[in-house]
């Protein structure tokens, strides 16, 4: 009989969940309104990017708050344990059949890489990018008041921190092709369940 | 989880709160004696046919104007301070205006040509310096003043109409009834305006792209407030008048910046009356529009093109290609252009290029144009020249971006002084008019001549940019300029650099970065998956060996 731990728990999924569409609706038509492509319209990405954006920034405030109030920022505490053996795994052990020297637990779910990149996309990506975000969307304002002149320096660190978000989703997304199965992982983060 | 969900209302009250405050913008006020611009009846208190004065066989027009100037007896004292008649105000101490000093690429100087030019001043008998501008009954009132359409001044007859049938450019000038118009004076109409301002450079809509002739009895779509079916606006509408003095910019006056808005055009009578004197500065009720107010006129996006009547409007003038003639005689080459006939070549005048429906150029603008005068240093190195730009930048709170036709010219200046030359045009055969003797050189010398100017005897031709601020031809709001026109990559404010626009701007390292990050990334993750898989396969095949 399968064995299973609960790894993720209901809100965890949630969170994680709609972040992800939010993101991809974001990148998608922050894209578009760089310029790069026209699917939408400028007019109709904004909008659809703005709403979005303000859902998102609701949402992870939300996340912030739980992951204070429950102790998970705990699992976010970097940890160099182990950090030589998993990048041994990704470089080399991966190739020849070796398994995960990580083992996920409820108590500590991030092997030390991912608690490296977790806590810099987290707790310093997505927060800049909602930051530069609202500057941006409310710069006509804050021109009039006074308080910023111009908006281009906003707008290229934005640019430049989506460029990094996109290259984080992408080797995230196959980092999830990481488990005992390929599907392991991604059938974690739906069911919260990890088979043991 | 009731504590989480009062936290919860709480944040969504106060994000609310902010955002209304934010989002909340000045109510749109109209001034309570703000009658409809529309509403043109007027108080009229006098029928002008019933007075015996006027029943009269006049046969020369300024004996109307005594007639006029008896009753009216400000009226001319009013005439005589205005641009319309001195064509020309001081500008650094210099008189600057068609009279004197300044000039454009087309027809190039008024000075020296009054014999035409001087038809559509408001005055009779301009042809030089001689012209007595104190005289008041050297006064046309009927240009402005004719309600019947029969007063019409002739081109070559010094402001005067056609007092016997006349025949010219193929067509009979009728004569014209001096009494009957007399009779039926009235303010001034569409048309009387548009008689000069619509066929200045030689013709219908040659010279502004946004002014022809079609705005005298225009559609909707064409002018959404002088649509003669809806609200029917006057020239004065806008452009208020006091005195006879009509407000509009002029080389010694801005255009329009409107410090009250929101008043409406009762309380400017005289002043000038912008967009924003009627609408406000936050007309959309829309934030993502209307915080574009600040930087970006009404009429960038308002009048989504130029010449959007029937008639084209002349793009480009090159001079250089003038005096070409066939058989000894000259001659004009006309071709299509955006479904008009025009004129491609003339000997008379060069080589044209027309548009209708025109996408115009963008640039900031204050108000007010540096018109460069003839005694102005150049450098044809610098070409295009330009001739009298607009002025302004993002930081400067008084510009704003708006649309313009650009009118290449090229056009002879002196090699020697560096200074652009004025060439004599009109005029009969061996005058050294241009029209007449093709001859550069001596239309040169003597229009330099008319201008005071030194004249070196040496010339060539130089690219000139000329600036028409785009304002009339305001389209339904529906016909708006639409986002992706500005915020994309090929976007139509590609002239104007000064700022960063989303969509439209990027920087060069980060989009480098962005590349090397997505890509290296998909790169990354193929060649790691993809060894993964051939890892696999072999260890795969392996077991199977070890099996058997």
């Amino acid at each position: 009989m399968k064995k299973f731990i609960q790894l993720y728990k209901r809100f965890e999924r949630f969170w994680h969940w709609s972040q992800a569409l939010l993101i991809f609706t974001l990148i998608a038509t922050g894209l578009e309104i760089h310029g790069l492509f026209s699917v939408l319209g400028f007019g109709k990405a904004v909008l659809v990017h703005n709403v979005a954006a303000v859902v998102w920034s609701f949402l992870l405030t939300l996340i912030f708050t739980w992951i204070f109030t429950t102790g998970e920022w705990k699992q976010y505490v970097p940890s160099f344990k182990d950090v030589d053996n998993v990048l041994r795994f990704y470089m080399y052990g991966v190739f020849i059949g070796e398994d995960h020297p990580h083992h996920s637990t409820p108590e500590n779910k991030f092997n030390p890489l991912q608690r490296f990149t977790y806590i810099a996309v987290i707790f310093g990506l997505l927060p800049l990018q909602v930051i530069t975000g609202f500057l941006f969307l409310f710069f006509p304002e804050l021109r009039e008041m006074g308080v910023i002149g111009s908006v281009d320096l906003i707008a290229i660190g934005h640019t430049f921190l989506a460029y990094s978000l996109v290259a984080f989703v992408m080797a995230h997304v196959y980092m999830i092709t990481f488990g005992k199965k390929l599907s392991t992982h991604l059938k974690a983060m739906i069911t919260g369940k990890e088979e043991l | 989880m009731t504590k989480s969900r009062v936290f919860l209302y709480t944040v969504f009250l106060l994000i609310s709160v902010i955002a209304n405050s934010v989002y909340a913008h000045e109510a749109h006020k109209s001034s309570p004696d703000s009658k409809s611009p529309g509403d043109h009846s007027q108080k009229i208190t006098a029928d002008h046919s019933q007075f015996e004065s006027l029943k009269q066989e006049f046969d020369y027009a300024p004996d109307v104007t005594a007639e006029c100037l008896s009753c009216h007896n400000q009226a001319g004292k009013q005439i005589h301070k205005t641009f319309h008649w001195t064509w020309g105000k001081e500008v650094n101490g210099k008189k600057v205006g068609k009279s004197k000093n300044a000039m454009n690429n087309y027809c190039i100087a008024g000075q020296g040509n009054m014999g035409m030019c001087g038809s559509c001043h408001i005055g009779y008998g301009w042809r030089n310096d001689d012209f007595d501008f104190e005289e008041e009954e050297n006064i046309d009132c009927l240009a402005c003043h004719d309600t019947t359409g029969t007063y019409k001044k002739f081109p070559i007859a010094l402001g005067h109409p056609v007092y016997e049938d006349t025949k010219f450019g193929g067509k009979i000038w009728k004569k014209v009834d001096l009494a009957k118009v007399a009779q039926n004076v009235g303010r001034p109409k569409r048309a009387n305006c548009l008689a000069c301002h619509a066929n200045g450079g030689g013709g219908n809509g040659v010279k502004h792209g946004d002014t022809d002739m079609s705005l005298v009895n225009p559609h909707k779509e064409l002018d959404v407030h002088m649509d003669s079916k809806g609200l029917n606006f006057s020239c004065q509408d806008c452009h208020t008048t006091k005195e006879h003095k009509i407000a509009g910019r002029y080389f010694d006056r801005k255009a329009f910046y409107d410090f009250e808005t929101n008043k409406g055009r009762r309380n400017r009578e005289g002043k000038v009356v912008s967009c924003e004197s009627c609408h406000g500065e936050r007309p959309h009720n829309e934030r993502k529009l209307d915080m574009h107010t600040k930087k970006v006129a009404c009429a960038s996006c308002h009048i989504p093109k130029m010449a959007r009547g029937p008639h084209a409007t002349k793009l480009s003038w090159d001079w250089s290609t003038a005096g070409k003639l066939k058989n000894g005689k000259p001659f004009s080459i006309e071709k299509d252009f955006d479904g008009d006939q025009q004129h491609a070549y003339m000997s008379k005048k060069g080589t044209f290029t027309w548009g209708r429906n025109v996408v115009p150029e963008y640039r900031w603008y204050k108000g007010e144009l540096k018109q460069l005068i003839f005694s102005d240093k150049i450098d044809p190195s610098k070409a295009p020249i330009d001739i009298n730009p607009p002025t302004g930048d993002y930081k400067d709170p008084m510009a704003k971006i708006w649309p313009f036709k650009i009118h290449r010219g090229n056009q002879p200046y002196d090699t020697v002084n560096n200074h652009l030359l004025p060439p004599k045009l009109v005029g009969k055969k061996g005058t050294g008019a241009f029209w007449s003797d093709f001859d550069w050189q001596a239309s040169l010398t003597k229009g330099a001549k008319s201008n005071n100017l030194p004249f070196s005897g040496k010339f060539d031709f130089v690219k000139t940019n000329g600036y028409w601020p785009i304002k009339h031809m305001v389209a339904p709001e529906e016909m708006a300029v639409g986002c992706n026109e500005c915020h994309s990559r090929d976007s139509r404010l590609k002239d104007i650099k000064d700022f960063y626009l989303v969509g439209r701007d990027s920087n060069f390292l980060v989009e480098i970065f962005g590349l090397l990050a997505v890509f290296g990334s998909l790169f990354g993750i193929l060649g790691h998956a993809g060894l993964r898989y051939i890892m696999n396969r072999r260890r795969q095949k392996q077991q199977l060996k070890d099996k058997e």
